[in-house]
């Protein structure tokens, strides 16, 4: 099935088990984003798939390991190849993380395969606007940038996470991920209200949300501790906290991230059309009057 | 607390990651200012526990030889050894098979480096660049006076490991899921890995082809193979050699270039 040009934009995170599924079914989703660095090697059935994507879908390329928080300079090979599968995929949106993941040692580079939290001060706002202005120089594109999900806080901070994004979105013209699930996960965490912070988040450069599942583990003081951990359906609250979303800021792209104990193909589909669901019931519209 | 450089700052939450005997980095703490090492303690189990999974993503032979709790006890080790130094996670586990061949615990399955090496080329395959399927035109473009000068153009994603064990059969058991029951562990093997198409392919060939083989992909002539090959193994059979290496579409053609 083609989407229809007036349906909500709704997406999800490719995974190739799927992709016998999807190429059977050509579901009615506008997009399918990738994580970029998947995408890095030569050739192959990764390629292939994201050619035949291409297709039929827009992509979106999001990108887990540029370390943008590192208050060492940008891996710029890496940046390189980032450029590189950008160019031959023009994907309609290119993404990252306000995070950092990579350390230069004396001796060499340390990959550290998370999304690792920072301070929020001068000298880290300096760093990540420099990045993201040289990542969208070199890219030649904008960029967007994700909220994080965090599980400490830093003795050190000088501002509050909304006051820093939205000095980065000002300084650097970046669009922004509003992924939904992390201000659930943070809000709890760092005993914030949610919708305080989604009242105050600068929704206007916000060019998609994510929407994921998570866990719940307990801190220090046996108290809730929510690990981002993308492994299970999209939680009730967080369900909420999007409906107020769409409601302030309209239609804006949705994706539906499910990267680790990855569901059948119609267990994630379903969750993509309660997106689109949920999404066109707060806008007033109804699946069949959309579609007319 | 003001700290004068965030780069230290990284260095200690770095260096506190992969040593959970050590304190969490002193200005992280939780919402009310307090010590938070519980807190701390999930970045440290998701690094380690993303870099374990994706060591038995690429390595499920191995995972299935040794137990689950064996493997993760291993790929533990390995990801505190060889922490990942690139982005490209898809590449981690390049040193596996050479740590499996020097880490004592992990000997006694012989063969499991071996297993590991065709699984880290298996992936290697799988992201090669693609290449042409075998152009028969192309034997048929070299004199038969001049064949014996031909050399191959191997396709991108061939590769192949060799084993005194038979570690393709071995790892073929594993990847079914089936017993190692009634394998001749005698016998050598070598393993052809290619990806002619979508899937990657292997295939075993006799252990008399390894000088010949190694020498076709150095880029000597075919008869210079025979040459190489023969000295090492009496009945190196080149015309068997290329038969394999043809099935498998590790070939993309034959060509005369000038003596490297």
């Amino acid at each position: 099935m083609q989407h229809k040009a007036n349906m909500p934009e709704i997406g999800v995170g490719f995974k190739p088990e799927h992709y016998a599924d999807i190429a059977a079914a050509q579901p009615d989703l506008s997009f399918f984003e990738v994580h970029a660095e998947n995408y890095m090697g030569d050739g192959g059935p990764p390629h292939a798939m994201l050619r035949a994507l291409d297709e039929n879908y827009d992509l979106s390329v999001h990108g887990v390991g540029l370390s943008i928080g590192s208050d060492g300079p940008l891996d710029r090979p890496h940046l390189m190849r980032l450029k590189k599968l950008v160019d031959r995929y023009q994907p309609k949106l290119v993404s990252e993380h306000l995070a950092w993941s990579s350390h230069d040692t004396e001796r060499n580079m340390l990959f550290l395969n998370d999304l690792l939290p920072i301070p929020y001060t001068q000298r880290t706002l300096n760093r990540v606007v420099d990045h993201v202005n040289e990542i969208q120089d070199t890219l030649g594109r904008t960029l967007l940038m994700e909220n994080p999900s965090t599980y400490v806080a830093f003795s050190d901070t000088e501002m509050d996470e909304i006051s820093f994004i939205t000095e980065m979105q000002k300084r650097t013209d970046c669009g922004l991920i509003l992924d939904v699930n992390n201000v659930h996960i943070s809000a709890n965490n760092q005993k914030l209200d949610a919708y305080e912070y989604l009242d105050r988040f600068p929704l206007h450069a916000v060019g998609e949300i994510h929407l994921a599942g998570h866990a719940t583990d307990t801190d220090d003081d046996d108290a809730p501790l929510l690990i981002d951990s993308h492994d299970r359906q999209v939680a009730p609250p967080v369900w909420d906290l999007y409906r107020y979303v769409v409601k302030k800021a309209g239609r804006r792209p949705t994706l539906i991230e499910w990267d680790n104990d990855v569901p059948d193909w119609p267990t994630l589909y379903a969750e993509a059309n309660a997106a689109r669901d949920a999404m066109l019931h707060v806008t007033g519209e109804s699946a069949d009057h959309a579609l007319a | 607390m003001r700290s004068p450089n965030f780069r230290n700052d990284q260095t200690d939450f770095a260096r506190a990651l992969f040593h959970a005997d050590e304190a969490a980095p002193g200005n992280l703490v939780d919402p009310a200012g307090s010590a938070a090492p519980k807190r701390f303690g999930v970045y440290r189990n998701n690094v380690m526990v993303s870099l374990i999974d994706n060591l038995a993503s690429t390595f499920p032979a191995c995972q299935r030889l040794v137990g689950e709790e064996f493997f993760r006890a291993l790929a533990r080790e390995y990801a505190f050894n060889f922490p990942p130094s690139s982005p490209l996670m898809i590449y981690y586990g390049d040193q596996f098979a050479q740590f499996l061949g020097s880490f004592k615990p992990a000997q006694q399955v012989p063969f499991l480096a071996d297993i590991a090496d065709i699984e880290y080329k298996l992936i290697k395959s799988y992201h090669a660049a693609d290449g042409p399927a075998f152009d028969p035109q192309s034997i048929a473009n070299v004199p038969q006076k001049d064949l014996d000068r031909a050399k191959i153009k191997f396709h991108p994603s061939f590769f192949w490991s060799a084993s005194r064990f038979p570690a393709h059969t071995i790892h073929s058991r594993a990847k079914a899921g089936e017993t190692l029951e009634k394998v001749d562990f005698e016998q050598a093997q070598i393993t052809l890995i290619c990806r002619p198409e979508w899937d990657v392919k292997t295939a075993p060939i006799d252990p008399q082809h390894k000088a010949g083989l190694t020498a076709l992909v150095a880029g000597f002539s075919l008869a210079t193979t025979v040459d190489i090959g023969q000295r090492s193994a009496p009945n190196f059979d080149l015309q068997d050699l290329l038969t394999n290496l043809l099935a498998l579409g590790a070939i993309e053609r034959f060509e005369l270039k000038k003596d490297i």
